[in-house]
């Protein structure tokens, strides 16, 4: 056999594959998606310290505060429970993490102290709820095609988690411990939701 | 917006656009079922999208920057929060739906599975070359190797694969 027509069959031997005729709107699909992400999680950054949220898949939760364990296995620092969409309840656990340092370090326990202590059903959440509206139609300002658009439930949780963020950083600040060092964040705000997109 | 910025998520676009069918192909060719290719799709224009700043502005280069990206996404099975995303659901949907390719000739599914006794390294590079259709220097670039190295082992694939092939020895001229 000659080798070139080895080759051939080499080449021939790849497997077969279908990409879909729209595979382009399809990835703008995905795009999309990726980039009002992004532009959430970008607000939630803007505050004095990092807050990541997890959405967690359908169906009900239940969750309970203060280290205790939550039906859906999570031990949570404090507990949201706002109104989302289409009746449904938004709910969520609001847990300190830490990245780098010891779990029971001085600055995890603080700061774990300080979520757990933060009423949430008091929270004024107004101010936040405003200059978030007030992004609604605008175009994204990182560049972003197309413009800003939060739903009144997005409003809501984002406005808490920048004003839990900045409650957590300010009485950190006030203890003489700092949430950001060196650029990096030893601890950080992470929320686990249910029901509220 | 700046217009710099502007300009370099202009560029992403239309490397994406130029490159996405082939990028979606060499993951098909990789990944078991299509809505893993799919999910490995999805992967690679997050991670793609996030370091878009390194993005080269000559498309070829650019086009060895995404195949590494995608690479990597194959070699890494975590899989991120993407897979939340409403247009990659919809993507793995059609994928799953696509119509089935007819079965392949006896001799072809035991070249394909000679290709997969190779080592490991050498089957991807044997895979490049063979079946996405990049020249041994592009394949060099994506598997971080020297162009030498990489044309020597595609060579000893080669002689390797006619050996359990049960073909005559050649040279290669790839």
């Amino acid at each position: 056999m000659h080798d070139l027509h080895f080759e051939d069959r080499l080449r021939a031997a790849a497997p077969r594959v279908s990409v879909p005729l729209e595979l382009a709107e399809h990835r703008k699909r995905i795009m999309r998606d990726l980039r009002n992400r992004r532009r959430k999680r970008s607000t939630l950054w803007a505050a004095s310290c990092a807050v990541v949220v997890a959405l967690v898949g359908g169906g009900t939760v239940a969750v309970a505060g203060n280290g205790t364990h939550a039906t859906w296995n999570v031990s949570a620092d404090n507990v949201l429970i706002i109104p989302g969409p289409d009746g449904q309840t938004c709910s969520g656990g609001i847990n300190i993490e830490t990245n780098g340092i010891p779990d029971d370090s001085e600055l995890a326990r603080t700061a774990r102290a300080i979520v757990a202590s933060i009423d949430l059903r008091k929270l004024d959440t107004s101010k936040g709820e405003a200059a978030l509206a007030a992004e609604n139609g605008k175009p994204y300002p990182d560049g972003t095609p197309g413009t800003v658009h939060y739903t009144p439930q997005q409003i809501k949780q984002l406005a808490m988690f920048d004003a839990v963020a900045t409650i957590l950083a300010d009485e950190l600040k006030a203890r003489g411990l700092q949430m950001a060092q060196d650029g990096t964040e030893p601890v950080f705000v992470a929320a686990q939701m249910m029901g509220c997109d | 917006m700046t217009r710099h910025r502007r300009n370099r998520d202009s560029l992403f676009d239309r490397i994406i656009s130029d490159n996405e069918r082939d990028l979606l192909a060499y993951l098909q060719r990789r990944t078991t079922n299509g809505a893993d290719a799919a999910d490995a799709f999805g992967e690679m224009l997050l991670i793609a999208w996030k370091q878009r700043t390194k993005l080269p502005s000559d498309p070829v280069a650019a086009r060895m920057w995404l195949f590494v990206v995608a690479r990597n996404v194959l070699q890494n099975h975590r899989r991120s929060a993407i897979r939340a995303s409403e247009g990659l659901r919809r993507l793995a949907e059609t994928m799953r739906t696509l119509v089935p390719q007819p079965d392949d000739a006896d001799d072809v599914i035991m070249l394909r599975a000679a290709v997969e006794q190779l080592p490991a390294a050498d089957a991807e590079l044997v895979k490049l070359v063979y079946w996405d259709g990049f020249t041994s220097a592009e394949a060099a670039t994506i598997l971080d190797l020297n162009p030498s190295t990489c044309r020597s082992r595609l060579a000893r694939a080669l002689r390797e694969l006619r050996s359990t092939y049960g073909s005559p020895e050649s040279e290669t001229g790839a």
